[in-house]
């Protein structure tokens, strides 16, 4: 085993990891809150993604820019969701959640479909075909920026849970909604905020990936899941798990794509296989809040 | 032979112990009363029997047999029935079809027949007074007549030995007075009852005798009278609500 | 028996007659059209099986996908008559299912319901990746059903509308049993029907292994009647989400629902496909965010309200 395949083989799942991070964060900020599934969260990176690709093919505009930008929009995109059609059915049997949920999310991607067509666009910026080099390690500009935006984004949202009004709410409301509600939190406002700022994350994931990678309508079924099986990993409701979970399904995912014959199609299956054995042993997750 | 005995019964849940060497032993016939405060081990001892959970210590016998490991639907099939403290009915069902179920697979075991079963029930909800309600929805019940449903629910499945949570929790006089009738009725028909209650004067009156606990430990046992003049029974309940019986 | 009880069996003989003449009358496309509605009389009912239990697949193509290539495969391999392909589908569904449904058991519904997509997906990368035992993304081709033509067509339908006639049969005999009320029971209060003696685990894969049995089965058949399944065809979601949308639209605690469902939404989706092409999905998720919304007992639930009324 060559040393420095390992270390870039680690490098790229480190990188990949932080990928992940972003739309993990977000929807396990969103379960925590409201344990609602979510479907819909995918498709907060399908429109950060195809929202970053057009203003950059149609208006140069970098994706360094656009992202505040997808982060405005998409906030208010995920507070229409919650109000609107989450809001409603959050006392409901899981089951019309579920179902309401791939309705939207059915309804999300024919859009994208009809209006985008289903070819897989990529946007080339300037810094795409750059790569720095760290020893024997290469690693994409691009990749690395995103990676970067995501550490970013997951400190300032920790900073906000931990210093802000709303986010001791919001870590009230994840432990124990009804003590929460005694308290006197607005309970509606944090549901609200929560999943405007995690599809906000979610948002900023889809500028992420249309650096790096390529962008169709489908794009959010493929991270949805991924996501799910981050969270059921990491434990609902913590963002600390969020991370350590993208990084591990990162990580395992490099390995395999690298050390397994074929592996780069059963990397594909790492994310399930992981989401099964987790709710088999340990349902709660390795962070769980209770 | 006691119909059921717990054996140094201990329970610990974390490093907290829920249950500490409990002893208790019911005999066939009678209606033995567990109280204590809030909190002091007595739902926690209904589950351990009914299987819910495994015990950290000690061991539960039922006619002589160990009844360690087994799951509820087993429990159930060596005859012993519950209710629980909040009604656990079936809400997609009729008054009738939720007694119908512990009668096709409860230990009296109609099984495979909806006819008999659906007379079985009829038979339980008229002694336990639900006769004409018999095609009502749960959500069209009052509070008492779910908690009866409850009660006939526990008693489909023909059980020699029914544990019986707070039934009278949130009931007034006259249903105190009602369901205390039917305790006693149910017992006239062979079955073997332990009550946990705070309705204190009710289950003073019914009870042949009552095991006090306190904070997971045993701390009383007798009639109720010696029960009810025990010093520690009485400062354990200091604080909370504590009807005496009036004899 | 009322006359209410006379004409549900009138409405059903004519309905049984219709099913059984049109093949005469109808062109190839309108007949095959007709063969999926009929395959998905089988997934939407067997899907809804499991709802009586409180169960929820949202991965229900994994049985159809089993099915289609267990048959397929057995008959490239062995040549076998086609009711035993049919029959070795629905049994390697249910294994899956048993499979699944044990390793899932004590999971919350929302955990299984995530526990299965991940399950159908892994399957069909598993069959992606193993081209050896399954010619893997190529697919598999079958030496068409009948030989193939226009009467092979005719005896398909019969073939498929025989499955469904069984599985609607399975589904109205078992809500007409013993066995619904220990579904019904853990499906209200799971701990509760425990205390009555029911074992959960045992009725929740049971009925998990019946519902993927006849949807295996049907995945068989579908196998043999397209001739030609790849694993993105076979293993793909929206065969998952109609499975969910069709009893839904219909009704899900009913046995009339899921057929109502799929008749409808068959036929719609067909419709669609043709006219809108791209994108025709989002009418679906428009019609499942409605039924949420304003229609959760199904149309069935909706027709029964107004009866009742009367």
């Amino acid at each position: 085993m060559d040393l420095a395949t390992f270390a870039q083989v680690i490098v790229n799942g480190i990188l990949t990891g932080g990928l992940y991070s972003l739309i993990a964060v977000g929807l396990t900020l969103i379960f925590g809150v409201m344990r609602v599934i979510n479907f819909v969260h995918g498709e907060t990176l399908m429109i950060g993604s195809y929202l970053t690709y057009f203003l950059f093919t149609l208006y140069g505009i970098d994706p360094f820019i656009s992202l505040p930008l997808a982060i405005f929009v998409l906030f208010s995109f995920g507070v229409a969701i919650q109000r609107f059609f989450i809001n409603p059915v959050i006392d409901a049997p899981h089951f019309n959640q579920i179902l309401l949920t791939f309705g939207l999310v059915l309804i999300l991607q024919n859009l994208a479909l009809i209006l985008f067509t289903g070819n897989y666009v990529s946007m080339t910026t300037g810094y795409s075909a750059i790569s720095l080099k760290l020893g024997p390690i290469r690693m994409g500009l691009a990749r690395l920026t995103g990676f970067v935006i995501a550490i970013v984004l997951t400190v300032l949202l920790s900073v906000a849970l931990k210093k802000t009004e709303w986010g001791k709410s919001v870590r009230a409301v994840t432990q124990d909604r009804e003590a929460a509600m005694l308290m006197g939190v607005n309970v509606d406002r944090v549901n609200i905020l929560a999943f405007g700022v995690g599809s906000a994350m979610g948002g900023a994931g889809g500028v992420v990936t249309s650096m790096i990678m390529y962008t169709f309508p489908l794009i959010g079924m493929l991270f949805i899941l991924k996501a799910f099986a981050i969270v059921v990993l990491g434990g609902f409701g913590s963002i600390a798990g969020a991370v350590v979970g993208s990084l591990i399904l990162g990580l395992t995912e490099s390995l395999v794509t690298n050390y397994l014959p074929n592996g780069s199609g059963w990397a594909e299956g790492v994310s399930f296989l992981i989401l099964i054995v987790i709710l088999v042993i340990r349902p709660k997750g390795l962070f769980y809040v209770e | 032979m006691a119909l059921l005995e717990c054996v140094r019964v201990t329970k610990y849940f974390g490093g907290l112990a829920a249950l500490l060497e409990v002893d208790l032993r019911v005999s066939s016939g009678e209606i033995v009363g567990l109280i204590g405060p809030n909190g002091s081990g007595k739902t926690t001892l209904f589950n351990l029997i009914t299987g819910l959970y495994p015990l950290s210590r000690g061991t539960i016998r039922f006619k002589g047999e160990e009844i360690l490991g087994f799951k509820p639907f087993q429990i159930c099939q060596k005859g012993i029935g519950r209710t629980f403290q909040i009604t656990k009915l079936f809400a997609r069902m009729t008054v009738l079809e939720n007694v119908m179920v512990g009668a096709l697979y409860g230990k009296g075991k109609d099984s495979d027949d909806l006819k008999k079963a659906r007379l079985t029930a009829e038979a339980i909800l008229d002694r336990v007074g639900l006769g004409s309600k018999k095609n009502a929805r749960v959500s069209d019940l009052t509070l008492e007549d779910k908690k009866r449903l409850e009660l006939s629910k526990a008693l489909s499945t023909r059980p020699g030995l029914l544990l019986l949570d707070e039934v009278m929790a949130g009931l007034n006089p006259t249903e105190i007075k009602e369901v205390m009738e039917l305790i006693r009725k149910i017992r006239q028909d062979g079955v073997t009852i332990i009550v946990v209650e705070h309705v204190m004067h009710a289950v003073m009156k019914l009870a042949d005798r009552l095991y006090v606990l306190h904070h997971g430990e045993k701390i009383a046992e007798g009639s109720p009278e010696e029960v009810s003049k025990n010093k520690r029974v009485i400062e354990s309940y200091l604080g909370e609500e504590f009807l005496l019986a009036s004899s | 028996m009322s006359n209410k009880g006379y004409a549900k069996i009138l409405s059903l003989l004519i309905l049984l007659g219709f099913l059984l003449f049109i093949p005469s009358v109808l062109s190839q496309y309108s007949l095959h059209l007709m063969i999926l509605v009929m395959v998905f009389v089988v997934i939407a009912t067997s899907w809804n099986i499991l709802v009586w239990t409180h169960q929820i697949s949202l991965g229900h193509a994994a049985f159809f996908g089993i099915g289609a290539y267990t048959a397929a495969l057995m008959y490239n391999a062995w040549q076998l008559p086609i009711y035993f392909d049919l029959v070795l589908g629905g049994v390697f569904a249910s294994l899956g299912a048993i499979l699944i449904g044990v390793i899932c058991l004590r999971m919350a519904p929302w955990a299984l319901a995530i526990a299965t997509l991940a399950f159908a997906e892994a399957v069909k990368i598993l069959v992606i990746m193993l081209p050896g035992l399954t010619e893997g993304a190529e697919g598999v081709a079958i030496a068409p059903l009948y030989g193939g033509g226009e009467t092979a067509k005719v005896y398909a339908y019969y073939l498929v509308l025989a499955i469904a006639f069984l599985t609607v049969l399975m589904a109205y005999l078992l809500k007409r049993s013993k066995l619904y009320y220990a579904f019904t029971a853990i499906h209200d209060d799971q701990e509760a029907a425990n205390m009555l003696g029911i074992n959960p685990t045992k009725y929740k894969v049971m009925a998990f292994t019946t519902s993927a049995f006849f949807v295996g089965v049907v995945g068989g058949f579908y196998a043999h009647y397209i001739s030609y399944i790849d694993p993105h065809g076979v293993f793909n979601i929206h065969i998952s989400v109609e499975a969910q949308i069709m009893p839904l639209m219909g009704g899900l605690y009913t046995v009339a629902g899921p057929v109502v469902g799929a008749f409808i939404l068959t036929l719609l989706g067909e419709y669609l496909r043709i006219t809108v092409k791209t994108g025709y999905l989002i009418i679906y998720g428009i019609i499942l965010v409605l039924l949420i919304f304003y229609l959760p007992k199904g149309l069935v639930g909706l027709v029964e309200g107004w009866t009742r009324r009367k």
